[in-house]
């Protein structure tokens, strides 16, 4: 029997027993459809964090004000609350000592009200930055100009917004030259930040930038959130980190302050994904056994059913593993059809997934899709070749016999 | 063409399992066109079985999901016949049991004598050396059993060594001549003097009819 006839064989008992062979493939395609699903979704998860986390910038290093211990991130933690003392010195000393040639970019992060004319928006978070923010971050402005040096010598009422900002208060307006009313002090609009997106729920575009000394006065604090730092060379991170912790330990104590790589965070980040795509990937594991099973069982009493069919083939001249291998093809095959069901069903599905949350899109990963299919197959092939072992062991005397 | 007769549990289900080389003999030994059957593997048996025997049963035994033209062909599959004459050699024995214009037809859509016509063409598809036929007309009314029994005497007279396995007497006579088995042994050989003809007795028939 060649591989050809073998198929063809095996997909006219599957097409002869159209509704027990689909109800067979069903358990096959939805494991396959929740492998694929539950992947892709990690795996855009893991992409989209990847995506907001070099997004701040490249080649970063963050300070932090506070001790925050290595995988504090992981659970969702701030630093611990420790008294502030991180000051734009300690930013200014950072940039003129450290010997990697590093940018720096203070900033101090408050939310507040803001508002143009009537319309008004809570909980944006005011930015109180200085001129090398758009080269550290990589972000450019889109609009306008940012802010410059004599904005922040000046401390000038000057305001660069967010796109989310411009796209509540203004709808379609040109932004620039406008007043917005920050925490109830007026400040000129001179430009609009690119958008950055959104990480899950949390909008990065919601956010309006002034000089940060503005913003110092403005809330009465003297202190800084955090410090960006931007390290020309991306293989010297390792050590300026080090060395910026030297650094710092000469002006501030150790509680006060953490340094950490763009690296670091990602890895807290995408550790916890990888964690949360094993568990689904498991679960999805498991049901796609159960529809292995329910191959198993079907392939069991087709085996009965077709004793006749089986001693007439032995009779006509087929060898045991001859009837061996059209028993396994057939399994192979509902397992293969339901694991392509599954990929119309996963693919329906992202759409749908899509559709519904559309800042959460989802891309069939290709590794996902073949992992599934690959499984599916060892599955029908494991399954099947207990109820092929006990066709071909058949006598095909008793056989032809059987009623 | 050879009649092998007997009751039930006489031992001819035995006989013609041995002969169809389904399975073998404890003891004495069975030759099928020279090859001795006793010595062979499984493997060899069922090559044997594909070449050399063509089995027509009491019940048809055809694959109930596939055309008529395809049950012919099942053979083929366990055997090396060259691929591109494989449907013209199924339609040419469906043509000569006259069937054709039926190659198509699942065997639900089929008669009795049709169905068994169709088990007949498969049993000669290989060009076999015997053709095994066990009870070929027990599940089918008289008029449809002559009809294969007409089939089978010319397939005789063309040649092909036939051997039925029959409980009744009657159908025995149509063979040249009878073997008479009782609890597993050769009771008698016995040369039919008044051989019957179907051919003729179906021209009688429609005279009656008609």
């Amino acid at each position: 029997m060649s591989p050809f006839e073998l198929a063809r064989v095996s997909l006219e008992t599957v097409a002869a027993n159209k509704l027990r062979s689909a109800l067979t493939m069903l358990g096959v395609a939805i494991g396959s459809m929740a492998i694929i699903l539950l992947l892709s979704l990690s795996l855009g998860m893991n992409q989209q964090i990847t995506g907001v986390v070099e997004g701040l910038g490249s080649n970063l290093y963050v300070v932090m004000a506070g001790r925050q211990e290595r995988g504090a991130i992981a659970q969702g933690g701030r630093p611990t609350a420790t008294v502030n003392n991180l000051k734009l010195q300690h930013a200014e000393k950072l940039e003129k000592q450290s010997s990697y040639h590093v940018t720096v970019s203070p900033v101090l992060n408050m939310p507040a009200t803001v508002s143009y004319g009537k319309s008004s928006r809570a909980g944006v978070f005011v930015v109180g930055a200085m001129p090398s923010f758009p080269t550290v971050r990589n972000w450019p402005i889109v609009q306008g100009s940012f802010l410059r040096q004599s904005d922040i010598e000046l401390m000038r009422r000057v305001v660069v917004i967010g796109k989310s900002v411009q796209d509540a208060l203004f709808e379609g307006l040109d932004p620039v030259g406008k007043q917005l009313l920050i925490a109830g002090e007026r400040f000129q609009i001179t430009g609009v930040m690119g958008s950055k997106g959104q990480l899950f729920d949390i909008d990065l575009d919601n956010q309006v930038l002034i000089p940060l000394p503005t913003a110092q006065r403005l809330f009465g604090v003297n202190t800084l959130t955090l410090i960006f730092v931007h390290v020309p060379l991306a293989d010297d991170i390792p050590a300026a980190v080090e060395e910026a912790t030297q650094i710092l330990s000469r002006l501030l104590r150790s509680e006060e302050f953490t340094v950490k790589s763009q690296g670091e965070t990602l890895e807290a980040l995408q550790a916890i994904v990888t964690i949360l795509s094993i568990m689904l990937g498991a679960i999805a594991s498991v049901s796609l056994l159960v529809g292995g099973i329910g191959i198993m069982n079907i392939m069991m009493v087709s085996v009965v059913e077709r004793t006749r069919e089986i001693g007439l083939r032995k009779a006509l001249g087929a060898r045991d593993w001859e009837v061996l291998l059209q028993f396994l093809s057939e399994s192979t095959l509902l397992s293969l059809l339901g694991s392509l069901a599954g990929m119309t069903m996963a693919y329906l599905g992202a759409l749908l997934i899509s559709h519904l949350y559309p800042t959460f899109a989802v891309a069939l990963a290709p590794f996902a899709v073949a992992l599934a299919l690959a499984f599916s197959m060892a599955v029908g092939i494991f399954f099947g070749v207990y109820p092929a072992f006990r066709a071909s062991r058949l006598d095909p005397i008793e056989a032809l016999r059987h009623e | 063409m050879i009649s092998i007769l007997g009751l039930q549990s006489s031992g001819k289900s035995t006989l013609l399992n041995i002969l169809g080389c389904l399975d073998r003999p404890s003891s004495g030994s069975v030759a099928i066109d020279g090859m001795e059957v006793a010595k062979m593997g499984k493997a060899e048996l069922a090559a044997l079985r594909n070449q050399k025997i063509g089995f027509i049963f009491q019940n048809f035994h055809l694959l109930h999901q596939v055309s008529a033209l395809q049950n012919v062909m099942l053979p083929f599959l366990y055997s090396s016949f060259p691929k591109a004459q494989r449907q013209d050699r199924a339609l040419e024995l469906l043509r000569s049991v006259g069937l054709e214009g039926r190659a198509h037809h699942k065997p639900f859509e089929l008669s009795g004598g049709q169905q068994q016509r169709v088990a007949i063409a498969r049993a000669l598809v290989n060009y076999p050396k015997l053709i095994l036929a066990d009870e070929p007309t027990g599940n089918l009314d008289s008029r449809s059993g002559l009809e294969i029994m007409a089939l089978l005497e010319d397939l005789n007279r063309q040649g092909m060594t036939i051997l039925m396995v029959t409980h009744d007497p009657q159908l025995g006579a149509h063979a040249a001549c009878i073997i008479h088995l009782k609890d597993g042994k050769v009771l008698k050989e016995e040369e039919v003097k008044e051989r019957r003809r179907a051919a003729v007795e179906l021209a009688l028939l429609d005279e009656e009819e008609s």
